[in-house]
């Protein structure tokens, strides 16, 4: 099984990304298990066809002592296993915390064990502003991290705090830093600006993943670009950026 | 509101029970606090505190520490503190407020461990849980970490002992009772957990043919070495002569595992306490003493297989208060605090210690389990 963290600053595209990684690793013949990290909760909805899933949260809200496996998982597009961590209410609770009572609860429930993904995505907010959004990165969780940003100055700042909290954890062999997913937004020389700021972040750009209407048009619908747009030159561009992370996960780049 | 605790005392927590757990073995044990965690161990649910040298410590985690997540000044401390005292290993453990900020305490001890070359292990208790759960994480992580996987030589009729920490038995000898009567049998013991093991100890009860579960804190670690190590279980607490635990332990031994079920139907008798021993004190009544019908109630972590039907999960005081003036039960055996919510004076009490609940309150009192004391006593129970 392997288990991959997608971490990037908010609004960069990092579900949109994910959920295409996941649609694109399904039509390669993975099994795959996204869950989705954010008290959002909108990783997963382009998987199931637009729909909200309950969260891992909700249901322990309404009822902590019996949550089963199959509240929380929900068989999307490609029979991607999606999950939603969830969060606390708006303005109250904590977030972070909230991320590792969800990943507490999935360990219960054998949520690995039961199903046997062949790889594991998970979808994070943000940012690793506290010990709860690291969860996905500690010993047991993700063995590798990708980190989604543009050649936007605030989105390679955020790329750059990432990658130092994963290189904190160094003295803890926790997950690696695999390289950067480039989701373009048209900036100007935005390759170069990107590997200017990689040559002092450290990796390298995984996929270029270009600007196209495509994607928006997919959501409207509700769904991937892998799905809605098969045999596009969008969708293309997802499968080749999923065969590469798989490369890189398996040792293979 | 619903677990509020009116007249009874806070009950043992997890953190107790992991630090109970390791107390004996020679290591560091740090508490990551502010203080009151660790002193509610050391000050009430530790009787071997007084007077002992072990190195149990507390971080002292502050304001600021826990907002701005620092780990490395708490690793400089226990750092500092292995260096002078040349543990046998770390342990550090959880409470609320690392549980709050998501202290990662895996990746703590791996850091200690790296830096020091002191093998360390890190316990996630929360203090929101019970003691038998604390003992429990703490026997696997120290299994994880001292236990190599090799092929183990097997060693016939040999025993280790699951479950004695001081928060059920006290420290009134009965860990040795019990190690006594085996080996008074013929029947070898390689480890008591935990009062009085050492790590060789530990390395060696792999070898046993059988473990000898006597209170719930055990069956944890028993599950745990069934899979890993293959050592069958068998769950009885030696209760006056013994004689019922060493018919079950010597039949288990030759592999035959005899279920008792005893018949709860129109009790009239509860024995409210640590699961096994009132499972035991019941299987007691029920064959050696001819008194039936009892059912057992615990406050604690609990077993669904060592439950019979009709048992009770008794979740909280409230729930407690309701159950002991149901007007069901004409005869109570619990730990002396639990007599104060009884509201019937008809209703006869049997006062019967539990550490973990009462605390230093009565822990003088708790009951040698292995002697006529103990069998007097419940002799009084069916004859009152």
């Amino acid at each position: 099984m392997k288990k991959i963290a997608i971490y990037g600053k908010g609004g960069i595209g990092k579900s949109t990304t994910t959920s295409n990684i996941a649609a694109a690793l399904s039509n390669l013949g993975y099994k795959v298990m996204q869950i989705g990290c954010d008290p959002k909760s909108d990783s997963v909805k382009n998987l199931m066809g637009g729909a909200k899933i309950p969260t891992v949260l909700d249901k322990l809200r309404e009822n902590s002592d019996d949550v089963k496996i199959d509240d929380i998982v929900f068989e999307g597009y490609g029979g991607v296993l999606c999950v939603e961590a969830g969060g606390p209410t708006p303005g109250l609770g904590c977030a972070g915390r909230g991320i590792i009572t969800a990943f507490e609860k999935l360990e219960e429930l054998n949520a690995y064990e039961i199903y046997k993904p062949d790889v594991v995505l998970y979808d994070v907010l943000g940012d690793v502003v506290c010990g709860g959004f690291a969860m996905p990165i500690r010993q047991g969780y993700a063995d590798n991290v990708f980190i989604v940003t543009s050649g936007e100055m605030m989105s390679l700042y955020a790329a750059s705090n990432i990658a130092q909290a994963v290189k904190n954890f160094g003295t803890r062999n926790y997950a690696k830093y695999s390289g950067v997913i480039l989701n373009s937004r048209n900036v100007e020389n935005e390759i170069e600006v990107v590997q200017k700021a990689l040559d002092e972040i450290g990796g390298k750009i995984v996929n270029v993943i270009p600007r196209d209407g495509l994607v928006q048009q997919a959501e409207n619908e509700g769904k991937t670009v892998v799905e809605a747009f098969p045999g596009s030159e969008m969708a293309e561009n997802y499968i080749s950026l999923a065969e590469n992370i798989m490369k890189i996960c398996t040792g293979g780049e | 509101m619903s677990k509020l605790c009116i007249n009874l005392p806070p009950f043992a927590p997890d953190y107790s029970g992991a630090a109970s757990a390791l107390f004996d073995l020679g290591g560091i044990i740090v508490i990551h606090d502010a203080s009151g965690c660790t002193g509610n161990y050391t000050g009430f649910d530790e009787p071997r505190w007084f007077g002992a040298d072990s190195k149990v410590f507390c971080s002292g985690i502050r304001y600021m520490d826990a907002i701005l997540g620092l780990d490395d000044s708490f690793i400089e401390k226990i750092k500092k503190a292995a260096k002078s005292l040349n543990p046998n290993f770390i342990a550090v453990l959880g409470s609320p407020v690392p549980m709050v900020i998501g202290t990662d305490f895996e990746g703590i001890a791996k850091e200690l461990e790296t830096i020091t070359g002191i093998p360390a292990i890190g316990i996630p208790t929360t203090g929101l849980n019970y003691y038998g759960k604390g003992i429990c994480d703490a026997t696997i992580k120290l299994m994880d970490k001292f236990i190599k996987d090799e092929e183990f030589i097997k060693e016939p009729n040999s025993i280790n002992i699951l479950g004695t920490t001081p928060l059920d038995f006290y420290i009134n000898e009965n860990d040795k009772d019990f190690k006594e009567l085996f080996v008074k049998n013929g029947i070898n013991v390689l480890s008591t957990y935990y009062m009085g093991l050492t790590i060789d100890d530990m390395k060696k009860s792999v070898s046993a043919s059988l473990n000898v579960v006597v209170s719930q804190s055990g069956i944890g670690p028993a599950e745990y070495m069934k899979e890993r190590f293959s050592i069958p279980y068998v769950v009885v607490t030696p209760l006056c002569d013994g004689s019922l635990a060493v018919k079950k332990v010597k039949k288990a031994l030759l592999g035959k595992f005899e279920e008792y079920v005893p018949s709860t139907e129109n009790a009239n008798t509860i024995i409210l306490g640590e699961q096994i021993i009132s499972n035991s004190i019941r299987e007691y009544l029920n064959k050696e003493l001819g008194y039936g019908n009892i059912v057992v109630g615990t406050l604690f972590d609990f077993s669904k297989s060592q439950m019979a039907e009709g048992d009770i999960v008794i979740k909280n005081e409230f729930e407690l208060r309701k159950i002991l003036n149901s007007g069901k039960y004409e005869k109570v055996i619990a730990d002396p605090m639990a007599k104060q919510i009884i509201k019937d004076k008809n209703v006869k009490f049997y006062g019967f210690p539990h550490v973990a609940l009462s605390s230093k309150v009565h822990w003088n009192e708790t009951k040698r389990l292995m002697n006529d004391e103990m069998k007097d006593f419940l002799i009084s129970l069916k004859e009152g």
